[in-house]
């Protein structure tokens, strides 16, 4: 009966482990999302420093957050993120053309990251 | 996390029904959770070692579920006789009384090519002789002949057989296995005086020697070397 008992507390205990991962992800992404939201709203406003220091914060959460990610997100995912990330900051950096879609393309990536975690009959089947 | 949790409990148990539909044929001398246990902890253990872009929890995870999964459910089984029977089945009687029951052998997807099979690799090449034949719920048959087509036992025949005792290695190529004598009640003096019986002057030169505590000794010498 000991056995079963310590099985059905390390299923729980993963269960809560898998809790706390998706309030983990959601509060890095929601983090960054708010980040990218106000480097969007500037650079729209035409503040370029505004919108390249709201980027460089986002882009500090993501990499200081990288001990977690790597443990816990799939390593394609992370790359694809980062890239994103590089991509607007150049956009960012260069001043030229609209930078919209590159901040479309970063929340796409964030968003799959958090929607990946989140049981739903979608990403369970 | 959540997501491979969830995941891993859905194919752990459509496997398990699958299995269980399929029958016992396939399992091979594995219970059935066992089965599917086995046939799926190799690829999960396997996918973080062949991608390294999976992290190795997305392997770890799972395998840890399923191992919570097989506990909670051989305990669960071990109280309850009708979750026992659901999860793992039930013996069939492929033949009851010297009749072949076509509809078990039906059920369990039986051809008569495998009875007789089965049948010679437990000795019985005559069907006629066999009183039942059980298939067990991890696959193996059992078979039981009538009992005037059953060996002749000592008792049946008033001798008296004797006592058997389990044999221990006691010296295992070259290397004596101390513990194993004290399991005879024997000592180093004892398998000295049992060597020198023999002509051996050193347990070295013995490749397998065996004893019970009833003083009955098996010894193999070791082969001579020519390789130069």
């Amino acid at each position: 009966m000991t056995r079963e008992l310590a099985a059905g507390a390390l299923l729980l205990l993963l269960m809560a482990g898998a809790w706390w991962n998706i309030h983990a992800v959601d509060t890095l992404t929601g983090e960054i999302m708010a980040d990218l939201d106000a480097s969007q709203a500037a650079e729209e406003q035409g503040n370029h420093p505004a919108a390249r220091a709201a980027l460089d914060k986002a882009l500090n959460r993501w990499l200081e957050a990288d001990s977690y990610t790597h443990i816990f997100i799939r390593h394609t995912e992370i790359d694809a993120t980062a890239d994103a990330f590089y991509a607007l900051q150049a956009q960012l950096l260069s001043g030229e053309g609209d930078s919209s879609a590159a901040y479309d393309m970063l929340r796409y990536h964030l968003d799959s990251i958090q929607r990946m975690e989140h049981p739903s009959l979608g990403s369970i089947l | 996390m959540a997501i491979i949790i969830i995941r891993t409990i859905i194919v752990y148990f459509s496997l398990l029904l699958t299995m269980r539909l399929l029958g016992k044929r396939q399992l091979g001398e594995m219970e059935l959770s066992e089965f599917v246990l086995a046939a799926l902890i190799a690829d999960l253990a396997a996918l973080p070692l062949q991608d390294l872009g999976i992290p190795m929890i997305n392997g770890l995870v799972p395998i840890l579920t399923l191992f919570c999964c097989e506990l909670l459910i051989a305990g669960v089984c071990m109280k309850n006789i009708r979750l026992r029977t659901a999860f793992y089945g039930k013996p069939s009687l492929l033949i009851i009384r010297g009749r072949i029951s076509q509809k078990e052998m039906h059920r369990n997807r039986f051809t008569p090519d495998e009875l007789m099979q089965e049948l010679r690799n437990q000795g019985f090449l005559d069907i006629s002789t066999v009183q039942y034949a059980i298939l067990e719920t991890d696959g193996t048959l059992n078979v039981i002949p009538f009992p005037n087509k059953s060996p002749v036992t000592a008792e049946q025949l008033g001798i008296d057989a004797g006592d058997t005792a389990y044999p221990y290695i006691v010296i295992s190529n070259g290397r004596v296995l101390e513990a194993n004598l004290k399991h005879i009640g024997r000592d180093l003096n004892w398998l000295k005086g049992r060597l020198k019986s023999q002509g051996i002057k050193d347990a070295g030169d013995v490749f397998l020697m065996t004893a019970d505590q009833t003083d009955h000794v098996y010894l193999a010498k070791k082969e001579a070397n020519d390789d130069p």
